[in-house]
């Protein structure tokens, strides 16, 4: 029987009130999750490597300042697991592939780490990622609610990490849906701010113009101290943004009324499990319910996602791995090889072709938004449940699609326009398996997505206490 | 009257790979050829005509303001 009050079950929130008033150490806190990691990653694989040493020494100075009345913030002594793809200092960033093996250890913290690890987050770990960020399957981590099936990707280990309670909060990189893919495979949020809002530096690249930094954790809450903790500017990246931090603060308001909801149709329906989509039927009468106008619209351009996305992501990657290819191609796994070695033959002219049809989506989206007076917009994160580890396809009705494109199409259109998404989950299919939403913004207007977000989940019914999953319950042996 | 768009076939892929230096052996040809050429006919259901006047997305965030 778990005990739910243990220290790795709190919310960041939660932890935070108990350390600023000295119930809870931080040591004890690292300790508590370190144990649950030690319990539990031989069976969810989560983690790539775990710095034991590494977080009991940092959690024992921030002890020390806990001591001294130094509270740096709400992340004080907060566990989390970095992706596998962003530079910790001493450690090999290893991006999930063989290819990578053999590098030196990081010479110092991707940006967004250092401004974790400063806002006083221990980091007890690096959490797996699909093969060089590009997929949606993470093997070798299991889905902890099933695991028999996939967490997502390509931030799997961290959604993993996070339904499984084995830390507070995590990282992860979003080209076409990584952080909201395992958000919502796994049941817990995932923020993919505005392009630029977190610097890209230090963090390995997919497709330079897609990339987007953000967090997971297990509450909207949760989610908006990290991002809060991880903006600004950096002159390491020249695409991150100067703008004023948003204040993700909760605020006294608790309806949406007077908020302009749009729910686009084209492309997020075109093939959906029935559980999905009742769950979005009963969002929108929560939302509406919370004092919110929520209109129907039509994006016709929104048709080309997939073709756009997959010719920026195929003619970046392979540009950005170009030398990989050249001297370490037998290291790379087969399925992303061939998407590199086939980036690398695409003509310039269909990939200038595909950054003007985004053009085309980006200002389609741009006159929805204005016309309809919109807010944000609502849709499926995804339009399935997590597919089993071998699967390849997924079958809407008469319709078949592959898995990975099937997800990505419902993520990928907030990648190609830029928009801030906070995806939270929205409950459970029959067979148990979390079911996801998505709510994306205005550019820069994380505030907003974060407010019809915290307040969705208020009243969706989505357990905010620590929930094991199921597949956690049926005390499976390691593998 | 514009000629079919037609999948690369093998010894295009083979050819295409040599000159820029990718290596890619025999055995990996053919999977590479379905990869691309899915590909490219997917960048061709992006309709020229629909892009006219249209510059590529370089900036990467529409002004909205």
């Amino acid at each position: 029987m778990t005990v739910l009050s243990a220290p790795w079950s709190l919310s960041i929130t939660e932890a935070a009130l108990q350390i600023r008033a000295g119930d809870l150490k931080p040591s004890n806190l690292v300790r508590s999750t370190l144990s649950r990691i030690e319990q539990l990653d031989p069976l969810v694989r989560a983690f790539v490597v775990v710095d034991r040493q590494g977080a009991l020494a940092r959690a024992a100075e921030l002890d020390a300042e806990q001591a001294h009345g130094v509270i740096r913030g709400p992340l004080h002594g907060i566990p989390i697991a970095v992706k596998d793809i962003f530079d910790v200092k001493g450690f090999a960033t290893g991006c999930g592939s063989r290819a990578y093996e053999g590098r030196p250890p990081a010479a110092e913290d991707s940006t967004a780490v250092a401004r974790l690890r400063a806002a006083g987050a221990v980091i007890v770990g690096k959490s797996t990622s699909h093969e060089l960020a590009c997929g949606v399957y993470t093997p070798p981590t299991r889905n902890p609610w099933n695991l028999d099936r996939i967490p997502g990707g390509s931030s799997g280990g961290s959604g993993a990490a996070l339904a499984a309670g084995m830390v507070l909060g995590a990282t992860g990189s979003d080209t076409g849906g990584s952080i909201r893919i395992p958000a919502a495979l796994c049941g817990v949020v995932g923020i993919k701010p505005t392009y630029g809002r977190v610097s890209r530096a230090g963090v390995a690249a997919l497709s330079w113009s897609l990339d987007h930094i953000g967090p997971l954790a297990r509450s909207v809450d949760d989610a908006a101290l990290l991002l809060t903790a991880m903006v600004g500017a950096d002159p390491r990246d020249r695409t991150a943004s100067t703008r004023q931090p948003p204040d993700l603060s909760t605020d006294s308001v608790d309806s949406l009324k007077g908020v302009r909801i749009g729910v686009p149709r084209t492309l997020f329906y075109d093939g959906i499990e029935p559980a999905v989509q009742s769950a979005v039927e009963r969002a929108r009468l929560t939302l509406v319910d919370l004092g919110a106008a929520v209109v129907d619209l039509e994006i016709p351009e929104l048709a080309w996602t997939l073709a756009a996305e997959f010719t920026i992501v195929l003619s970046e990657a392979a540009s950005y791995h170009e030398e990989l290819l050249r001297t370490r191609a037998q290291d790379i796994g087969e399925e992303v090889r061939g998407l590199l070695e086939a980036g690398s033959l695409l003509p310039a002219v269909q990939y200038l072709r595909a950054q003007r049809a985004r053009t085309r989506i980006q200002e389609a989206v741009h006159a929805a938004f204005a016309s309809q007076k919109l807010d944000v917009l609502l849709a499926p994160t995804l339009p399935a449940t997590a597919a089993m580890a071998n699967q390849a396809s997924l079958h809407f009705g008469e319709h078949e699609e592959d898995v990975t494109g099937a997800f990505v199409r419902t993520t990928a259109p907030f990648n190609l326009t830029g928009l801030p998404v906070v995806a939270v989950p929205a409950g459970l299919s029959p067979e148990h398996l979390p079911v996801g939403l998505q709510f994306a913004g205005r550019p820069f207007d994380e505030r907003m997505v974060v407010h019809v977000a915290r307040l969705y989940e208020r009243e969706s019914g989505w357990p905010l206490e620590y929930r094991e999953p199921v597949g956690l319950q049926a005390g499976e042996s390691p593998v | 009257m514009m000629p079919e768009p037609k999948a690369p076939d093998l010894g295009l892929v083979r050819a295409l790979a040599h000159v820029l230096g990718l290596p890619l052996d025999d055995a990996r040809i053919g999977a590479v050829q379905q990869i691309l050429a899915g590909q490219l006919a997917a960048g061709l259901s992006l309709p020229p005509e629909e892009l006219r006047g249209i510059e590529p997305a370089t900036v990467l965030l529409v002004a909205w303001e």
